[in-house]
């Protein structure tokens, strides 16, 4: 169906942002960030998680470092990096007038 | 009660049962191949397997110690198939590889299914691969063995050789994927010429030019994509071909060397050919040498056949083998086999290094005579010639049961200041030395008869049977009294006429006629 297409671009867009905003206040595990975005509803399958983590760091957005656990091997977390907190304040933006552009169609009609 | 396999999941050691095992790795393999070629590949795949150890360890539980079929499916659902999580950007980055490496993935390529087995699972490898019942195809094979005289038992153990077996789950399901058949080509095709029409119209409606770019690079992908597609087919086409040439070219060689003309006289299959190569090889070397002569003609042609039958099958199958392995073997075989003919041959030529020649004369007691009648004896009427090995100088026939070798005699007719006719045959041979170029030359038959006014010539000469060729010649000179005639009998149509002033004359234009003997040479008589 034509809507689904739609509804997954849609969601994709919002996913990438929504990851960067997990992790704006403080590094985060990716099976934390999983459960997170799972909570929102925003994800269907795990593993579309990683693929997208591991180019946001190649594209020099994200960080991560390893630490110990106290159950298992040790873990992944990731970071914001300086031009990832850059990248992610312009999404900000870019949400904000979406926002707005969709709250003013609707608002006028 | 199940065996269980240990395993161990980025740094976390699991028992797990053995379907599951079987599962998991699946899964794993499928990602791999899907991420494996893209820029951090191997890094997702890092971080989704020690998420899938993670959630392994949540379950497990004092009680449940091993990871079952159904742990393994929960998880992979949860994780999702490869083909869902593809990251958008770079599917659209890389543009028709992520839909090409899909297309992969369900590859079907052939493999021998043990399974279903009676032999070696070429047949029900064969059946799985066109998705026909592998009797049909069981069938067809044993239909060749009779036809073709066993030759389809080789291409079945050559199959067997270098087709893998499918062992592995993922084998298993590359062997059942979808894909190649020609139906199945021609139905992407269509699809794929579709798909650029439409990006094409698309791009007609985009306004930017940007993305007009962008759909024509996809389209361009497109196109390239169909190319490959009619490759394919045109690959498979050629493959069929080259696997019948090869096949008809095995069974003919394979019969004139195992059974030849000699074990199965007349017509006792499809491909009965007429060469009996241990027989024929039998002329030109020493006894010691047929067999590995007769080895070596089996490699040097072998080899290239097989090659076209290995080629053909690759084209029209898609399979898993040690290409450079199988080829460089083969071919050294194959060079070694050519560099010892070589050799052999170049010690046969010292055979062939000198000449000489017995001369016998005889004059004909008829001096009343006029004309003299030239008829042919008995030579070729009781022989059977083999049609193909018939060279103007030399040839293979069948005298009284026995293969022969035979040469056609050259007949001259030259003048003489006599009254006589008379008659010189002159033997001609090669050899080494003089003892074996004598021994040769005693070898060779060749009779002439005259009585009264008539002339009986053979049109052959044989070799006695253990002779080998050694460039024999027989020259069969008649000398005629100036003004005297000569009749050529119209039987005499093999013999090679040498007549000096009458060389571009075809021999059905000269016999059937008299001829005189003036002193400019031969002219038809008035």
């Amino acid at each position: 169906m034509k809507a689904d297409n739609t509804k997954a671009q849609m969601r994709k867009g919002v996913l990438e942002y929504c990851i960067l905003l997990t992790l704006q206040n403080k590094p985060q595990y990716s099976s934390d960030i999983i459960v997170e975005m799972e909570k929102s509803r925003l994800i269907v399958v795990e593993g579309t998680l990683y693929p997208m983590l591991t180019r946001l760091k190649n594209e020099g957005y994200l960080g991560y470092r390893w630490e110990e656990s106290i159950q298992g091997p040790p873990r992944k977390y990731y970071e914001l990096t300086e031009t990832g907190k850059l990248f992610l304040n312009e999404l900000g933006n870019a949400w904000n007038d979406l926002v707005n552009a969709v709250f003013q169609i609707t608002g006028r009609k | 009660m199940k065996k269980t396999f240990t395993i161990n999941i980025s740094g976390s050691i699991f028992h797990i049962e053995e379907d599951a095992f079987e599962k998991l790795q699946d899964y794993l393999h499928r990602l791999s191949q899907y991420f494996g070629s893209q820029t951090g590949g191997q890094e997702i795949l890092q971080d989704i397997e020690s998420r899938i150890a993670e959630l392994l360890q949540d379950k497990m539980t004092e009680n449940k110690e091993a990871v079952t079929m159904e742990w393994v499916d929960e998880v992979t659902e949860r994780m999702g198939k490869p083909e869902d999580f593809m990251d958008t950007e770079q599917t659209e980055s890389a543009g028709g590889t992520a839909t090409e490496s899909k297309g992969e993935k369900i590859r079907k390529q052939l493999y021998r299914d043990l399974e279903n087995r009676v032999l070696g699972g070429v047949c029900s490898g064969m059946g799985t691969y066109f998705n026909i019942d592998p009797v049909f195809i069981r069938i067809l094979f044993v239909l060749l063995v009779f036809l073709g005289a066993g030759v389809s038992i080789i291409v079945y153990l050559v199959f067997w050789i270098v087709v893998p077996a499918a062992r592995s789950t993922a084998q298993r399901l590359e062997m059942r994927g979808e894909e190649p058949t020609i139906s199945n080509i021609q139905k992407t095709i269509q699809e794929e010429i579709k798909e650029v029409k439409d990006s094409f119209s698309k791009m007609n409606q985009s306004e930017s030019f940007l993305k007009g770019r962008e759909v024509a690079d996809k389209a361009g992908q497109a196109s390239v994509q169909v190319l490959k597609r009619l490759a394919r087919a045109l690959g498979i086409f050629l493959g069929g071909l080259l696997i019948f040439l090869g096949f008809i070219g095995l069974v003919i060689f394979l019969v004139s060397v195992a059974i030849g003309g000699s074990a199965l006289h007349g017509n006792s299959g499809m491909f009965q050919p007429d060469v009996d190569l241990p027989n024929l090889l039998g002329f030109f070397v020493s006894p010691g040498l047929v067999g590995v002569s007769i080895l070596l003609i089996v490699l040097i042609i072998g080899i290239p056949l097989l090659a076209t039958l290995f080629v053909g099958t690759k084209l029209v199958f898609r399979y898993k083998t040690n290409n450079k392995l199988i080829g460089m073997g083969a071919f050294g075989i194959w060079l070694v086999a050519l560099i010892i003919t070589i050799a052999i041959t170049a010690g046969q030529f010292n055979n062939f290094m000198l000449e000489n020649t017995a001369t016998t004369g005889k004059p004909i007691d008829c001096q009343s005579c006029k004309t003299l009648y030239l008829k042919s004896g008995t030579l070729p009427t009781s022989m059977d010639i083999e049609k193909n090995i018939d060279m103007d100088d030399f040839l293979v026939a069948t005298v009284g049961g026995k293969q022969v070798l035979a040469g056609r005699p050259h007949l001259k007719l030259e003048a003489t200041d006599g009254s006589d006719f008379s008659v010189i045959i002159k033997r001609k041979a090669r050899g080494k030395n003089n003892e074996a170029i004598q021994n040769s030359l005693k070898q060779i038959q060749y009779e002439v008869n005259s009585k009264d006014s008539t002339l009986v010539l053979d049109q052959f000469f044989t070799l006695d049977n253990q002779a080998k060729w050694r460039n024999q010649e027989v020259l069969v000179t008649v000398k005629v009294p100036k003004g005297k005639m000569v009749h050529l009998g119209k039987d005499l149509d093999q013999m090679q006429f040498d007549f000096e002033n009458l060389n571009n004359l075809w021999n059905k234009e000269m016999t059937g006629k008299t001829w005189t003997m003036t002193p400019e040479g031969l002219a038809l008589k008035e």
